[in-house]
């Protein structure tokens, strides 16, 4: 059974119509279930939810924003199991400029810092990779990041870093479990009927 | 009186309970609109709504650890701080864990069965008021 999870950040639930395999947040307070996973802010609901617009990808059309002279916080989403996972990631706002510290942890364990202090113009979103691209070149072009998880707790944390001004913003996060046996697939080929490895 | 380790046991419940009883209640809602809609296919919902119920049971797991052994006593000192009696949390954690194992174990092939399978969500979980919605 597949588990892939989006998460579109935005302020209500019908400003735009999510993908099949998203749902919105609202700036939900963990734990929030729903389109079969467990997630949601910790202790606390983000600083602002705003809906920004409906011309751009459905999965960058809101924002969930944490204020960068405020305390951290953390978005947690319960992983179905242990092991590989790839991860997507838009951190911007459609309307206005930002600066984005977001990082990712595995349970306690800071695995990338995706972006230190980036300062993103309105319509820019930093990818998974850290890479920021507008919002035309987002949907094609944003590259995800691997992870082999040791826990089942994925955590994006906000407004820990440099950052000083402004707000560190989600619009959206995509979780997906790799498959069974995939992290071989690329490895492995058929040559004269024979199994090779590359 | 409570100590804020028993106080903090309590509220988690109240809003572990609580929430999961308002996600339940959603999501039966959703599955609806989303047949209707056809925003996902039958086997998508099928798939989502068992997740879902995963998910539930798992999280009504976590009242069953804090209401055994030692931790028994802590959440009751802080439940009673809230005035909450401890038998109403273990019926609202019965009544959820009922529907939520039904809900999982349900038929979920056809459009019928998605609609009786959220409609038996929306029968037996109970709404509770709540200030803004």
């Amino acid at each position: 059974m597949a588990w892939d999870k989006g998460f579109n950040f935005r302020a209500t639930a019908d400003y735009v119509t999510d993908g099949p395999d998203e749902t919105y947040v609202l700036g939900d307070i963990y734990p929030t279930t729903r389109n079969g996973v467990t997630f949601g802010w910790v202790t606390s609901a983000p600083d602002e939810t705003r809906n920004r617009s409906t011309t751009v990808d459905v999965r960058l059309a809101g924002q969930n924003a944490i204020d960068n002279t405020g305390a951290s916080q953390n978005f947690r989403v319960d992983l179905t199991a242990t092991g590989d996972y790839t991860i997507r990631l838009a951190a911007g706002d459609a309307s206005f400029a930002q600066k984005i510290d977001v990082e990712f942890l595995d349970d306690t364990t800071v695995f990338s810092t995706v972006a230190d202090n980036v300062a993103t113009a309105g319509g820019q979103f930093v990818d998974a990779t850290g890479v920021t691209r507008t919002s035309a070149a987002w949907p094609a072009d944003n590259q995800t990041l691997a992870r082999t998880f040791a826990s089942t707790l994925f955590v994006v944390r906000c407004a820990a870093l440099s950052a000083t001004v402004n707000n560190s913003v989600l619009a959206h996060l995509f979780v997906s479990q790799a498959a069974a046996g995939a992290a071989w697939g690329p490895l492995l080929g058929l040559e004269n009927n024979r199994l090779v490895v590359a | 009186m409570a100590t804020l380790e028993e106080y903090t046991l309590a509220r988690d419940t109240v809003q572990n309970v609580e929430g999961l009883r308002r996600d339940m209640r959603r999501n039966a809602a959703g599955y609806k609109a989303d047949r209707l809609s056809s925003r996902l296919s039958i086997a998508q919902l099928g798939q989502v709504m068992a997740q879902d119920a995963s998910e539930y049971v798992r999280r009504l797991g976590w009242q069953d650890r804090v209401d055994t052994g030692a931790l028994r006593l802590t959440l009751a000192n802080g439940l009673a701080a809230l005035g909450i009696p401890p038998t109403e949390v273990r019926a609202a954690v019965s009544e959820l864990k009922t529907t939520a194992t039904a809900l999982r174990d349900a038929p979920k092939e056809t459009a019928a069965d998605i609609d009786a399978a959220a409609d038996a969500v929306l029968a037996t979980v109970a709404q509770h008021e709540t200030v803004w919605n």
